[in-house]
């Protein structure tokens, strides 16, 4: 039986809910005490418009105070009426239906949707169910049930009726799983059951209730008014429930003072536009809201308005997603997931995980080393997977700490609502304590619905599909901003019609945000279907946006438009259409916006004024307590290229540490090859063979024996092309091996220590100690005849002379001093008379491999030791300053700075020569 | 030929000519004869040209609308029966209006991915794919060749003998990467036998083997004057016969005499070679041949094969994350014929295309192409409903090395009607000086080339080129073409640095000359831009990258970047060292680089801070603290950071250096823009300036040497015939099998390098500075032999020892006459907020919400808390159902009243039901609880605090109030409230609040319980005051204690 609806037009005259409220209380105010709206259900477009009229009846009742009618968004109302043996499934149960509803597809009904369904992967089944759900709920606000999609749609190809008739049967499969466990899907076809009966009821402003909402306002038992916020005189253009009809153009042309449409270039001048606009409001002393459409504007906007001293409020509330508990679900997940390093690293950066683990794994350091072991362990073997983690030393505790964490999470499946508890307690454990109170409560409903769902949904499932679905329904909600008191707020576009206040900025206004866009292309629902289906599409949003822009000038508002020419990307934007309909002065408006330029006005700055600080410099070197007489061969050659850099990394020892590598840097590369070479000389069968084929058999044994020691079984890929490389240069250099052998070079020694242990080199007067390590030595069967090698691996292959001196021929200094100081030490190891100094070169290209003696002649060599004596004296006399060319990692640390240009300038220059060089093929 | 407005048009644009114009106004013209809007699909390559389109339009249509000179040249450029008035602009501009958010100007990406979007069923795509961004892609590019390594060991030996050479400076993972793309590129447009074109020539036999050598070791050699066999031919013999006696005849090939015979000369070390050489060398070079072809055809097998597993790798890996690049996109637009269902596409795209408008169509590629045809073979017909229109200049095809083909423009003109094709050279952009220059050169382009190969390739090209002319012929300019001279600060710099450096020197007379003239230096590779730019600022010039550099140009950006480093890495003392010193050190907390377990807590808590707080207001935090000691450059900088940290901070999860990365890769222009830009000549295309300078001039056009050689017969098919690269050696041994293949690829690098040259040479407006090092005329193809054979005229000989300046032309002074100030953007700052400025603000304060939060215990977070939440709700529930209990019926009614209450109580709470159920059993037969919900009890202790007896008792449950205090806002829900009414309204009252939190037992814990509530309670009992005008102190508080079912007055 129709039960009357009453259509009442709240007018323009005063904010809507101002109206509304004064006429609640009117209505009610006989009698003493508090007004007393207790029993009538109160339908507000949303939260905010809710406490609107909350402060709005408070006010309205004078002193006397409201007993509070229900106040409820239409989702509430659709709870409130639902007869109450009808459990609806909540969204983690949908997800997991659909999902067992696809596994149990056969392949033939898949492959109407896919030309191949075994390509389809578990995760892509997780989103193909999530995007059905989607369109399961979005027909359901409609009021259609999903597995009537083909019987409600005529036309459409055939594959297209196949495809919508394959997601009619995997719905009709979800629907009976959900059905089965006692769930009720709100895109199954089922009977109605009565409504329950929540008494009196009152609609305001709903502007667009969807099919469903207005299906239950038209259920309701008991009386309901729809109030309007229009003007009587506008009553056409609504339906019964204050549904808009009809079209935009019926809708009067928004009307914009030129002077309040600013035009920005940039999404930051937006921002800064929106700041002077509010400001100016503020200064007039009216009461200001701001709305910004484009979401590359709004945190600019938020960072600016807190920059001139505003607090703000976010309607649009806080991302989940960005919170301990966001970052950590998805590390979790991940980690049972892949037992991949990289994967852990991830969990162990968070906060959480990183401070519970710290005090298992370095209970001395209190757990200050944990990410350093883990970056030194990775940076060092460059694991990819757990168990290659594990097999180091220092990556053991690492792992077997993570292992303890996730043991509740590990394991086989399980009903999934099992996992619910252990899965609480794990975030509780490492974040509960900080967690914000709505982002927890938030996180304990899903929980909640977690525990919840019913074995007869799904197959029991591993932890991290638990954690998987958990983070489908948290992750990409909101909680609301914690509220400040006298912060700005910014609302969302549809919040702007109910709010009071009497000025209105407005960011974004340009095409595809006023109005809104729709969605693009659909591979379900294409705009035929769409409009067969009449389901909402960009007519219906245009018109809903028109009337909010109609309502906000209507209703008194100021309104402030920001509109700006280019996107963060640079690419340009567009007016909105709204500004250039009819009866506007459109041309000139196109030209203001296309033609005219400029920010004219400046971000707030940082603040900087009234603080005086040092300017930012390169730190200098700290002269050093006592003098350093002590210094390796090889670091002369930092000295040389750059004090600064040799400070740093030899005094200070200062080095970075991170896990960026995948794969050997060319230090690490060389010292596997090293390792495999000095083995050489511990392998009697081949040190001095002249077989290439023992000496070859020999390298590439102990080259397996090192890798497999410090990579393990899996290594990474690059690892595993450079250990190829590797071989390659082996080969080849096993053929130089055995040919020097047949020669009559015989291994004096590999790896040789320079004695140190007092001082062995004067300088200036200073008694200096050298340090270093030579790589072979090899002796001539002939009798007294040496050759001091030193074995290069870098992929260049530069002989001696190009690594040690540099500049024109005519006018070479020394860049390099190791060769002249082996030399000079010979006699230290034991070796005297005849020497030469070379180097072994295993280069990229393996057809370079060869001994290449240093070139230089006693008067060569001699400056050389004059070099390093100098050098040593610059050393001990602690000149470090200033710096020259700084090297890896400081390049990078201290880019930007204004020394070294010209040498970063000739370097690049060489290296492009050495690059086509290499390349040419002419 | 047709004779309706529209004809189907092909316009061939040279550099300047204005071909965009054109476009515009094909389209407008389209507008005025009443073409609706969303029925045009106009396209090009990058989405600021595309926003660039449009936006002209919209433009020209307002200037038809308001300006009367403007409209006469609107009308002047479309079919004069569509000619418009102010009115009918008018009308247009508001059509594109309505229509704009059905417009398809857009990218030819764009557009496909638009159609894709609606397929992605039958695309085989995930319902929800994206298009991946290009650290994603390569991320899973690596993941992918790792799953190849991992399912197939051999691979990493064939990825290795690929990189033997290459690039040294590069990572293996670098190289690993371009060698994969380029193979697995040249894979998917070729997967089939196009591998497997190489012949290979049959082995010789071992007898003709045996022959030869003994030919060779007999073959006669000319002697010396002395009479002896020259070294030369006698080494020469030696090594031929070793590697015949080692059986490795591919050796051969490296040697001079045998190169010689290959080059078909005739002398070798000066002598003249006996003709039995090549005689007897014929079987051992076929068995060289046999040898070399068979390991190319492996490899070349191998390649395919390798690539056949790494693209399922590849897939797979995307498949899962459901990102693709726009290529397999395209790719698999064409599998399906997408487009070909025209019908079903339309539909869904909600659109019909009638007309098509293509600009910078020759950087088209063959798949972009494919999934155009069906479209063009739609809108090509001459009735004039359907329209077709391109524009583009094959001259500027620069982007083969993306896929671009140049062949295609030629292809669709095939499409077109005879005579659709047009020609457009006025350059509306270039002083006529500097076209003299670029026809000087490109006129004469064929003749400077040696090899008559490559003379033939260049005249292929220049007959594309026609002579250029001015729009505006007294446009002043100047061209020179100078040997970089060197100078005594030059040091030690080599000769290959010295045209930079002169380069700084005129950029540096320009600047002064006219501070606002543009000045563009134009480099062929990308490796120096940085370093140059440096250079250049050092030098006291301010320059950028053109799309600018990363922010980590300035030093204060990377203090910050190093402090978020540190936050990943806290091991990392590098990056620790220099946030210590700098004022983030002491913000931050750190003391030095020394005390780890300090430094750790401070890592943490910055990660924690990104986490939360979010990256924009954190690093706003940092720049905050770093500001005041830097500059105004670097404090733009830190503005810039803070924006990207809004961009994209917060999608970078739990590692912060992810974020450094991108910050690192992301250009980002610095806010005023420097006139001096620095870029690649790719770079360069579609820009102009006032002046160019183009300092790199001699580098080879063949490096780098490319992975794959490819050959096809229809330009427009991919290529039929492909192999490995063949090095020189090898194809001068094979160049029957590999000559012709290697011919079609120094063809088309050749034809691309001219390309470069002339969009080099045709982006100034004035000057065009050409400078190379000191040094000869190269052999070689390159810009310098170009322009010194061309403009160099007699000097182009010169190596720098005597004239410096080979050719010059117009006025050197031309910057003097140019004017015009520089720009300087206005900077009002808005004054900042006064404090408590007494302005009414909309406020979220806070409701002073008079419930805690029930349930949370004190100190810790209990595992429980959600149940214990979520059981607080369902007791409350329960207790809300009651209204009076009548001693008589209690445990009747009760089991009534909380089975009616039980069925509000929501599913999930459903397991809690049965404790909550005890629980509030049990409290309500505790005889002190049970006193709250009698009515004569009730009526009692109300009468006594009234001092008079009620006429009645009502209670309200779960009562909501609102009401306004002098402190704002007052707002709650009472669980429980009693009030006692006399003659003339409410007397007294008591409010119960009903608690299932602990507390502890006994006394200690109900005091806690009510210190923990006291504020509440007290709100409570203000309301009440005002709601019912009861006074404060016959008001009575209470708190139900539910767990231990006990009650505790409030005093
Ligand atoms: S297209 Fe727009 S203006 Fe025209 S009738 Fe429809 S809604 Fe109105």
């Amino acid at each position: 039986m129709p039960r009357p609806i009453s259509r009442h037009f709240l007018g323009w005259d005063r904010p809507p809910l101002d109206e509304a409220a004064a006429r609640l209380i009117a209505a009610a105010a006989s009698g003493v005490g508090p007004i007393d709206l207790r029993g009538r259900t109160v339908v507000l477009p949303g939260a905010r418009a809710g406490r609107t009229l909350v402060e709005c009846l408070a006010r309205a009742s004078g002193g006397r105070g409201v007993l509070l009618p229900r106040i409820i968004p239409p989702r509430g109302l659709l709870e409130l009426t639902r007869a109450t043996d009808e459990h609806p499934p909540s969204d983690l149960e949908r997800r997991l239906a659909w999902i067992s509803a696809i596994h149990e597809s056969e392949h033939d009904r898949l492959a109407d949707l896919f030309p191949d369904p075994d390509r389809v992967t578990p995760a892509g089944t997780a989103r193909l169910a999530s995007r059905l759900d989607r369109l399961a709920v979005e027909l359901a606000e409609e009021g259609i049930p999903l597995q009537e999609l083909t019987r409600r749609t005529g036309g459409g190809s055939v594959p297209e009726a196949r495809r919508l008739a394959a997601i009619g049967a995997l719905a009709a499969r979800a629907a009976e799983r959900l059905d089965r466990a006692g769930r009720h899907a709100p895109f199954a076809a089922q009977e109605a059951r009565p409504p329950r009966d929540p008494g009196p009821a009152l609609s305001i402003g709903l502007s667009d209730p969807r099919p469903r909402v207005r299906a239950a306002l038209a259920g309701l038992a008991s009386e309901l008014e729809v109030w309007i916020h229009a003007h009587a005189s506008e009553a056409d253009r609504f339906g019964p429930f204050g549904e808009l009809l009809g079209d935009v153009c019926a809708i009067p042309p928004i009307e914009i003072p030129e002077e309040r449409w600013r035009i920005a270039d940039t999404p930051r001048g937006q921002a800064s536009h929106g700041v002077s606009a509010i400001a100016a409001e503020e200064a007039a002393g009216r009461t200001a809201t701001l709305c910004v459409l484009d979401g590359e504007v709004r945190p600019l906007l938020i960072d600016q308005l807190e920059r001139a001293g505003w607090r703000t409020h976010d309607a649009a509330g806080v991302p989940l997603g960005r919170s301990e508990l966001g970052a950590l679900l998805p590390a979790l997940r991940e980690s049972l997931e892949a037992g991949e390093v990289a994967r852990l690293a991830n969990l162990l950066r968070h906060p959480g995980v990183e401070s519970r683990l710290a005090r298992a794994v370095e209970p001395q350091s209190n757990g200050a080393g944990l990410l350093e072991r883990l970056d030194g362990v990775r940076a060092d073997r460059l694991p990819v997977r757990i168990p290659d983690l594990a097999r180091a030393t220092r990556g053991r505790p690492l792992v077997a700490a993570v292992n303890d964490l996730l043991a509740p999470l590990a394991g086989p499946p399980r009903p999934i609502a099992s996992w619910a508890e252990p899965i609480e307690k794990i975030v509780n454990d490492l974040i509960g304590e900080r967690l914000p109170e709505a982002m927890r409560e938030r996180f304990e409903d899903a929980i909640d619905s977690l525990a919840a769902i019913p074995e007869a949904i799904s197959a029991p499932l591993p932890a991290a599909e638990a954690l998987r679905l958990l983070e489908g329904s948290l992750l990409a909600t909101t909680v609301p901003a914690a509220a400040e008191a006298g912060a700005l707020e910014l609302l969302g576009w549809l919040e702007l019609e109910l709010d009071p206040a009497e000025s209105v900025v407005v960011l974004g206004a340009n095409e595809g945000f006023l109005p809104a866009h729709g969605g693009g292309p659909d591979p379900i629902l294409s705009p035929r279907l769409r409009a067969e289906l009449d389901l909402p599409d960009d007519r219906r949003r245009v018109l809903r946006d028109a009337w909010v822009a109609h309502a906000l000038i209507a209703s008194g508002r100021r309104v402030t438009w920001i509109s700006g020419r280019r996107g963060d990307d640079g690419v340009p934007r567009h007016p909105s259409r709204f500004f250039l309909i009819e009866n506007a002065p459109r041309a000139q408006r196109v030209r203001r916006f296309y033609e005219e330029k400029g920010d004219p006005v400046a971000p707030p700055p940082l603040p900087i004024e009234g603080i005086s600080i040092p300017p930012l410099a390169v730190p200098r070197p700290v002269p050093l307590e006592s003098p350093r007489t002590r210094v390796s061969i090889t670091a002369l050659a930092g000295y040389l290229a750059c004090p600064y850099t040799f400070y740093l990394q030899r005094i200070l020892k200062l080095g970075e540490l991170d896990d960026r590598a995948d794969e050997l840097d060319p230090l690490r590369f060389g010292e596997r090859l090293h390792e495999v070479l000095e083995a050489l000389g511990n392998d009697p069968a081949a040190r001095d063979s002249g077989d290439p084929a023992v000496v070859e058999a020999s390298l590439l044994d102990s080259l397996a024996q090192v890798m497999r020691r410090h990579h393990g079984d899996h290594p990474a890929a690059a690892v595993r092309i450079q250990r190829a490389q590797a071989e390659e240069r082996l080969r080849v250099f096993a053929r130089w091996h055995a040919d020097s052998a047949r020669d009559g070079w015989r291994l004096h020694g590999t790896e040789i220590t320079i004695p140190s242990g007092e001082p062995n080199f004067a300088a200036h007067g200073i008694a200096c100690t050298l340090t270093g390590k030579i790589d072979r030595i090899d002796r001539h069967l002939d009798g007294e005849r040496f050759r001091i090698i030193d074995y290069k691996t870098g992929e260049a292959g530069d002989s001696p002379e190009k690594v040690h001196r540099v500049g024109p021929l005519a006018n070479k200094r020394w860049r390099s001093l190791q060769l002249p100081l082996y030399r000079h030490l010979a006699p230290l190891v034991g070796v005297e008379g005849p020497v030469e100094v070379g180097f072994v070169l295993l280069p990229r290209d393996p057809n370079a491999v060869r001994f290449e003696a240093a070139p230089w002649g006693e008067a060569e060599f001699a400056s050389a030791i004059d070099e390093a004596r100098d050098t040593l004296k610059k050393i001990h006399d602690g000149v470090f300053w200033p710096p020259q060319a700084l090297s890896a990692p400081w390049d990078r640390v201290f880019a930007g700075e204004s020394f070294g240009v010209r040498e970063r300038f000739v370097e690049s220059g060489e290296e492009e020569e050495a690059f086509a060089r290499a390349e040419s093929d002419e | 030929m047709s004779d309706h407005p529209f004809p189907p048009r092909l316009v061939r644009a040279s550099a300047g000519s204005g071909k965009t114009y054109q476009l515009i106004h094909r389209f407008i013209g389209l507008l005025a004869a009443g073409v609706e809007p969303r029925r045009i699909l106009a396209t090009t390559f990058t989405r600021k040209a595309a926003g660039e389109i449009l936006a002209r339009v919209m433009r020209r249509l307002a200037g038809a609308v308001l300006d009367e000179k403007l409209r006469a040249q609107v009308n002047e450029e479309i079919p004069r029966e569509f000619a418009l008035d102010a009115e009918a602009a008018d009308r247009l501009l508001a059509a594109v209006a309505r229509a704009l958010p059905d417009l398809q100007v857009e990218t030819l990406d764009a557009f496909f991915h638009r159609i894709a979007a609606g397929h992605a069923f039958e695309l085989q795509l995930p319902p929800d794919w994206g298009i991946g961004d290009a650290a994603t892609l390569a991320r899973l590019r690596r993941s992918a060749v790792a799953d190849l390594l991992e399912a197939d060991a051999n691979a990493a030996v064939e990825l290795v003998r690929r990189l033997s050479k290459g690039d040294l400076r590069r990572s293996v993972t670098e190289q690993v990467d371009d060698l994969v793309v380029d193979l697995h590129h040249r894979w998917l447009e070729s997967p089939g036998p196009s591998w497997d074109r190489i012949p290979l020539p049959p082995a010789p036999s071992a007898a003709d083997l045996v022959r030869a050598r003994g030919a060779i070791a007999d073959a006669p050699v000319p002697l010396t004057a002395k009479g002896e066999e020259p070294k030369h031919w006698r080494d020469a013999r030696e090594a031929i016969l070793r590697a015949l006696d080692e059986d490795e005849p591919q050796r051969l090939a490296g040697i001079g005499l045998v190169q010689k015979i290959l080059d078909g000369e005739l002398r070798f070390s000066s002598k003249e070679i006996p003709v039995e050489w090549s005689e007897a060398l014929a079987a051992p070079l076929a068995a060289a041949r046999h040898w070399e072809l068979s390991r190319l055809i492996g490899q070349n097998h191998a390649s395919r094969e390798l690539m056949g597993k790494y693209d399922e790798c590849e897939r797979h890996r995307r498949d899962e994350v459901g990102l693709y690049d726009f290529g397999t996109v395209t790719r698999r637009l064409v599998e399906c014929r997408a487009t070909e269902q025209l019908l079903s596409a339309y539909e869904r795209l909600d659109t019909r295309i009638d007309h098509v408008l293509l600009d910078e169509f020759q950087d088209t590629s063959r798949f972009q192409y494919w999934v155009l045809k069906p479209v063009f073979d739609e809108v090509i017909i001459e009735d004039g409903s359907r329209t077709f229109f391109c524009v583009g200049d094959v001259k500027q095809a620069i982007y083969g090395w993306r896929g671009g083909c140049r062949a295609l423009f030629d292809a669709v003109e095939e499409l077109l009607p005879d005579n659709s094709a047009t020609l457009l050279d006025l350059s509306r952009r270039s002083s006529p000086i500097v076209l003299d220059a670029v026809n000087e050169v490109f006129g004469g382009v064929a003749d400077t080339m040696l090899l008559p190969g490559d003379a033939d390739t260049a005249s292929r090209w220049a007959e594309d080129f026609h002579e250029h002319s001015a729009a505006s012929p007294d446009l002043s300019g100047y061209v020179e073409l100078r040997i970089a001279e060197r100078e005594e600060r030059d040091g030690d710099l080599s000769d290959r640095d010295l045209p930079y450096l002169r380069a700084i020197d005129v950029i540096r007379q320009i600047h002064e000359a006219a501070p606002s003239a543009t000045v563009g230096v134009l480099l062929r590779r990308n490796d120096r831009i940085v370093q140059l730019i440096d250079l250049l600022r050092a030098e006291g010039i301010d320059a950028s990258q053109e799309g600018g550099n990363p922010l980590s140009d300035s030093p204060a950006v990377n203090r910050i970047l190093s402090a978020l480093l540190f936050a990943d890495h806290p091991g990392d003392r590098a990056s620790l060292y220099a946030v210590v010193g700098s004022p983030l050190g002491g913000h931050l907390g750190l003391a030095g680089t020394d005390d780890r377990g300090a430094n750790g807590s401070v890592a943490r808590q910055l990660r924690r801070d990104l986490l939360t707080e979010g990256y924009g207001v954190t690093l706003r935090r940092l720049a905050t603290a770093i500001a005041p000691a830097v500059g105004d450059r670097d404090r733009a900088r830190l503005d810039q950071l803070i924006e990207l940290a809004h961009r994209f901070g917060d999608e970078t999860g739990l590692r912060p250096g992810t974020f450094v990365e991108r910050v690192r890769r992301t250009p980002v222009e610095s806010p005023t823009a420097s006139p001096v830009r620095v870029m690649t000549i790719h770079g360069a295309k579609g820009l102009e300036f006032d002046a160019v300078v183009v300092p790199q001039l001699t580098d080879s056009w063949f490096t780098p040497t490319p992975t794959v050689l490819a050959a096809g017969d229809d330009p427009i098919a991919p290529p039929d015939r492909l192999t490995r690269y063949a090095s020189k050696d090898l194809r001068r041994l094979c160049s029957e099998q590999l000559g012709e293949i290697y011919q079609k690829h120094r063809a088309e690098v050749i034809t691309e390098s001219l390309s470069v040259l002339y969009v080099a040479m045709t982006r100034p407006r004035h000057a065009l500075h050409l400078i190379l090092p000191p040094g000869r005329l190269n052999e070689a193809p390159t810009f310098a032999r170009i322009l010194r054979l061309t403009l160099g005229g007699a000097n182009a000989e010169e190596t720098g020892a005597g004239e410096m300046v080979l050719y010059s032309s117009g006025d050197p002074e031309w910057a003097r006459h140019l004017s015009g100030p520089t720009e300087t953007p206005a900077t009002t700052h808005p004054s900042p907020r006064r404090e408590g400025g007494g302005v009414a603000i909309v406020s979220a304060a806070p409701l002073p919400s008079a419930r805690p939060r029930d349930g949370a215990a004190d100190g810790g977070v209990p595992a429980s808390v959600r149940t214990a939440r979520r059981f607080g709700t369902v007791v409350h529930q329960l207790l809300e159902g009651i209204e009076w209990l009548d001693e008589a019926r209690l445990s009747a009614q009760l089991a009534e009243v909380l089975d009616a209450a039980a069925a509000s109580v929501p599913v999930l709470a459903l397991p809690l039901l049965p404790a909550a159920r005890e629980m509030v059993e049990r409290l309500l037969t505790a005889p002190d609880a049970r006193a709250f919900f009698s009515r004569e009890e009730s009526a009692r202790r109300l009468a006594a605090l009234a001092g008079a007896e009620p006429i009645r008792v009502e209670v309200a449950r779960e009562l909501p109030y609102a009401i306004e205090t002098p402190a704002g806002l007052s707002r709650g829900t009472i669980d429980r409230l009693h009030i006692a009414w006399g003659e003339d309204g409410p007397i007294a009252a008591e409010v119960i609040d009903a608690k299932t939190d602990g507390g502890g037992a006994g006394e200690a814990g109900t005091r806690a319980l009510r210190e923990k509530y006291a504020a509440q309670l007290e709100a409570y009992q203000s309301a009440v005051t005002q709601l019912y005008g009861i006074p404060p102190e016959r008001i009575a508080l209470s708190i139900l204690h539910a767990a231990t079912a006990s009650s505790s007055l409030t005093p």
